[in-house]
């Protein structure tokens, strides 16, 4: 009886060690599964009154970037948000949307007035839930079709941005 | 110097382990006794080596000799004295030289313990066990993590010091050594246990010659562990004390069949019977204890406070599995004359309860196990990426945690063998009269709730019976009545009620509310206000705290903050506690202050929990408990062995 | 006996009385704050190994309860609102495992667990082994010798 219960308790013991040594945790994903597909909904009201649906944006790229004002990146990579706006303004090709993630609106219109940007910022969790962030700084860049084509974490550099889009044209 | 010196001593450590474990048993298979006596002095080199290595790293620690890969790695000129001697278990390598250091000690103990029996074969295959056991770690000082790596060090290296939260409250200096001597120390019966498998021995004597130690072990692998929940809730800022993370998973485990093991044994003491499973429980409990500690620092499963490193997961995982795959062997092997002669004669009866403590307690493992390594075999399976998280946990650990409860209150008043219903009634009398009166004086107090009301009938039902086997005993003899595994385990008991008590009250009483607050704003929460009163920060060498001041009910100032630890550039939550026996206001900020703009809001989160200072006082009592169960207690009359004997004569 | 019966009687009403009252009298309904705080301690933190987003203090936890709060505050049911996490996260941002396809093991075994102990347990406690009831000389010699080493 006692070899038979400890032959059985063996079997699940080697089972058990060979799941420990071939199984494992995938760490949390670094790509996103958002790519190249249609970008979820982004619409709302902007912190300065107006109201904003990237659906009036198709024809356009765009980068829709989630920012804190607490975040050291996001303050790094203002500028070339900055610069991406003046770009797109320029030859109409590029719009810029920011998504406040877990902050006051307060801080945020002091953050734009002190770095400059006049792009749309709205106030929406749900959005961050639906792009799946997990840490600020975080964009993607969505084509005039409305599907996502890149997923930058830790920051934004305008030129990339700008290769993307002039190779795509 | 401290490279070379420290290496030298694990080196030591591995050669004099397995020479003494390789020579030991040499001497034991062909039975030439007088081999025996190198064996010991190895062991003695195994303790010095342990020592050794300990001190060298806590010497090169003061000395901030970066030189030191581990130094370097935890060490700074900023950290205070405490921490810095704490840094040693802040990190692997370091904690692995603990393990080393009071496996030494443990083995220095049992040599000087069995002093007049060194010759005995089931002593001499323990320390061949032990000595196993120490080989193994002092391979992994020597070969995939070796704390003593010659390293160069940068121009201007001022160290990183420990991890911050490693280096902000006192228990940090004491939970971890806790913990490990309860690991550590259930080598020493799991090696006795080893060793009356291999010798044939699997009479009585053993255990009973363990039974200390295995109470010993207990002892610190429970004040470990509830040590490990305060930290937690003082530390970690997130209002909690038990989140069933894989790392607390880990030490609950070994505790859980530790705890099975320790009743189950004075049925096997008493009757004789349950022989092949007291065997089990201690071989599961030290593997549970390695298998632990390999899933916690392989990086196998994520947790919040692994210190994860996969160099050395394989070699866990290949001790696990040699350690368990043998004892399952002897097991099967030593079957026969494992077999239990005894039985059990009623279902109303001390050793039946024990049994049915033995289901639960393995039951709970069992879960806590699944749920732990769940998310592995799901991934492993289809893919499927999900978490266990605390809602299972609680809903499988709730029910069992009220049958143990009862079985608390049941079975100390149960006699051996057989109770009558007279007997019942009598001695359970008074324990169900504290059980009514305890929820009577709940509901008075404002208690509501199904849960909260059971757990503290329940409670008040094992507390009935734990004081009064207690009353029993010293109007009988005076305070001995206190002492002694009996009285000892009672008070354990009242331990657990005041835990579950703490529990039960805290968490289905807890209020957590966060608001947004601009100086001079203030919140209510249960009762208590809360005024924000401005920011305030405090430097040291070390580390900036931004703090909030929140006056409390318009009488003390407490200050959760946010600390930046500046040589690892990390932000780090501290909370602020106003602790009291009815309830602990819990403030913790929300979100890192700005502290360019005081003037500005800060988010305050206050957590209200009823009663949970009980849950700390019952941890502690469990570990008085232990302490007192150490002690000889009062001769108990003998049960009569009602069994079929194992008639076989046993060699060596 | 009859006094036992009724003694017992008595502390069995007791119980059954407090607990009915205890569990009913709190019977009220759900506010809005406590069934957002329900709401946040039954999804996991996805930075956070395991914990729940009311414990976390990850920004990313923040944003899910205000995400949460949001939701609630524009009448939004818990199946949506957990749709919509594990649309956007994925099935690991619920604590509790869903008990459907292989996940579904995580219920089940436990049960089969129980009752394999329960069994073992009834089978234990009524082994008969043979009628011998009386101790061996070899079985008193061990007891005594256990004893003598305590």
């Amino acid at each position: 009886m006692a070899r038979k219960i400890a032959l059985s308790v063996g079997v699940v013991l080697v089972a058990f060690i060979a799941l420990l040594a071939f199984g494992g945790t995938t760490p949390d994903e670094e790509t996103s599964d958002l790519l190249g597909v249609r970008v979820p909904e982004v619409k709302g009201e902007t912190l300065t009154g107006g109201s904003y649906n990237i659906d009036a944006a198709r024809g356009k790229w765009v980068v829709v970037n989630f920012f804190a004002t607490w975040c050291p990146q996001c303050v790094v990579e203002h500028p070339d948000l900055v610069a991406l706006e003046e770009w797109g303004a320029q030859n109409g090709q590029l719009e810029v949307v920011s998504i406040v993630f877990n902050d006051t609106p307060d801080s945020v219109a002091e953050f734009f007035d002190e770095r400059g940007g006049t792009w749309p910022v709205l106030a929406e969790p749900s959005t961050s839930v639906a792009f799946q962030i997990r840490a600020v700084p975080e964009s993607f860049l969505v084509d005039p079709s409305g599907v996502v084509r890149v997923h930058y974490t830790g920051g934004i550099l305008a030129e990339s941005v700008i290769t993307v889009i002039e190779e795509n044209s | 110097m401290n490279t070379t010196l420290g290496f030298a001593f694990t080196v030591l450590g591995l050669s004099a382990s397995v020479l003494g474990c390789l020579g030991g048993a040499y001497a034991l298979i062909t039975n030439k006794t007088h081999l025996l006596k190198p064996v010991r002095q190895w062991a003695w080199l195994v303790f010095l080596a342990g020592v050794g290595a300990f001190v060298v790293m806590e010497v090169a620690l003061f000395q901030r000799d970066y030189s030191v890969g581990f130094v370097q790695k935890v060490g700074s000129d900023a950290t205070p004295p405490l921490y810095n001697f704490a840094a040693l278990w802040s990190a692997l390598e370091g904690s692995l030289i603990m393990w080393t250091l009071m496996l030494g000690g443990y083995i220095a103990a049992i040599m000087l313990k069995f002093k007049e029996r060194l010759n005995d074969p089931l002593f001499g295959w323990a320390l061949v066990v032990m000595l196993a056991v120490s080989g193994f770690f002092f391979a992994l000082l020597v070969g995939p993590s070796n704390p003593f790596v010659d390293t160069a060090i940068p121009a201007n290296f001022v160290g990183p010091g420990p991890n911050p939260l490693l280096q902000n409250h006192i228990l940090v200096a004491f939970h971890p050594p806790m913990l490990y001597l309860g690991y550590v120390g259930f080598t020493v019966p799991f090696a006795f246990a080893i060793a009356a498998l291999i010798t044939g021995r699997v009479g009585e004597g053993w255990l009973v010659e363990t039974r200390r130690w295995t109470v010993a072990a207990w002892g610190f692998l429970t004040f470990g562990i509830v040590l490990g929940a305060w930290w937690s809730y003082e530390v970690l800022g997130w209002g909690g004390y038990w989140a069933w993370d894989p790392v607390e998973n880990a030490s609950l485990l070994p505790w859980l069949t530790g705890t099975a093991y320790i009743h189950s044994v004075m049925v096997q003491e008493r009757r004789g019977m349950l022989r092949v499973w007291n065997l089990s429980l201690l071989c599961a409990t030290f593997s549970l204890t390695i298998l632990g500690t390999f899933l916690t620092r392989s990086g196998v499963i994520d947790s919040v406070h692994a210190f994860a490193d996969g160099a050395i997961g394989p070699w866990l995982l290949a001790f696990f599995a040699v350690v368990s795959g043998t004892s399952v062997g002897l097991i099967a092997w030593r079957g026969d004359r494992l077999r239990s002669p005894g039985a059990i004669d009623s279902p109303v009866s001390r050793e039946a309860s024990f049994l049915a403590n033995n289901v639960l307690f393995g039951a709970l493992a069992f879960v806590v196990l699944l749920g732990t390594v769940f998310p592995l075999l799901a991934e492993s399976f289809d893919g499927t990426r999900l978490t266990i998280g605390r809602p299972y946990f609680d809903s499988m650990a709730r029910p069992i945690a009220f049958v143990m409860l009862f079985l608390m209150a049941s079975a100390p008043v149960l006699p051996w063998r057989k109770a009558s219903n007279e007997l019942l009634s009598e001695r359970l009398f008074w324990p169900a009269i504290a059980a009514v009166g305890s929820m009577a004086l709940a509901i008075i107090l404002g208690g509501r709730g199904f849960y909260p009301m059971l757990t503290f009938g329940l409670g008040g039902f094992a507390a009935g019976a734990a004081v009064r086997q207690v009353v029993l005993a010293t109007r009988r003899q005076g305070w001995r009545g206190f002492v002694g595994r009996t009285n000892g385990g009672m008070i354990v008991h009242i331990g657990v009620v005041l835990l579950a008590v703490g529990i039960a009250a805290s968490e289905s009483y807890k209020t957590d509310r966060t608001e947004t607050l601009l100086p001079g704003q203030t919140m209510t929460v249960a009762g208590n206000t809360f005024t924000y009163e401005g920011l305030a920060a405090d430097e040291t060498s070390q580390r900036v705290k931004i703090f909030a001041n929140v006056r409390i009910n318009g009488d003390e100032v407490y200050t959760p903050g946010t600390s930046l630890y500046l040589t690892q550039g990390m932000n780090v939550a501290t909370p602020s506690v106003k602790p009291g026996f009815t309830e602990d206001l819990f403030l913790v900020l929300d979100q890192v202050p700005d502290d360019r703009n005081p003037e500005g809001p800060v988010r305050l989160r206050v957590v209200v929990r009823p009663m949970i200072t009980w849950l700390w006082i019952g941890g502690i009592l469990m570990s008085v408990g232990t302490l007192l169960a150490l002690f000889p207690g009062q001769r108990r009359r003998g049960t009569e062995a009602v069994s079929a004997a194992v008639t076989e004569p046993v060699p060596v | 006996m009859n006094s036992m019966i009724g003694r017992w009687l008595v502390i069995g009403l007791a119980v059954v009385g407090l607990l009915g009252f205890a569990t009913f009298d709190s019977n009220e309904p759900e506010t809005e704050g406590e069934r957002i705080q329900r709401l946040h301690e039954s999804f996991a933190c996805p930075q956070c190994d395991g914990q729940s987003v009311a414990e976390s203090n990850a920004a990313v936890a923040a944003e899910i309860r205000n995400s949460i709060t949001n939701e609630v505050a524009d009448g939004a049911t818990d199946t949506e609102i957990r749709d919509q996490l594990i649309a956007g996260y994925g099935g690991d941002v619920l604590l509790n495992p869903p008990s459907e396809g292989f996940s579904a093991l995580i219920w089940i075994l436990p049960v089969v667990v129980a009752v394999f102990g329960v069994g073992g347990l009834v089978a234990v406690i009524r082994r008969d082994d043979g009628g011998s009831r009386t101790a061996s000389d070899a079985d008193a010699a061990l007891v005594a010798e256990a004893r003598e080493q305590s």
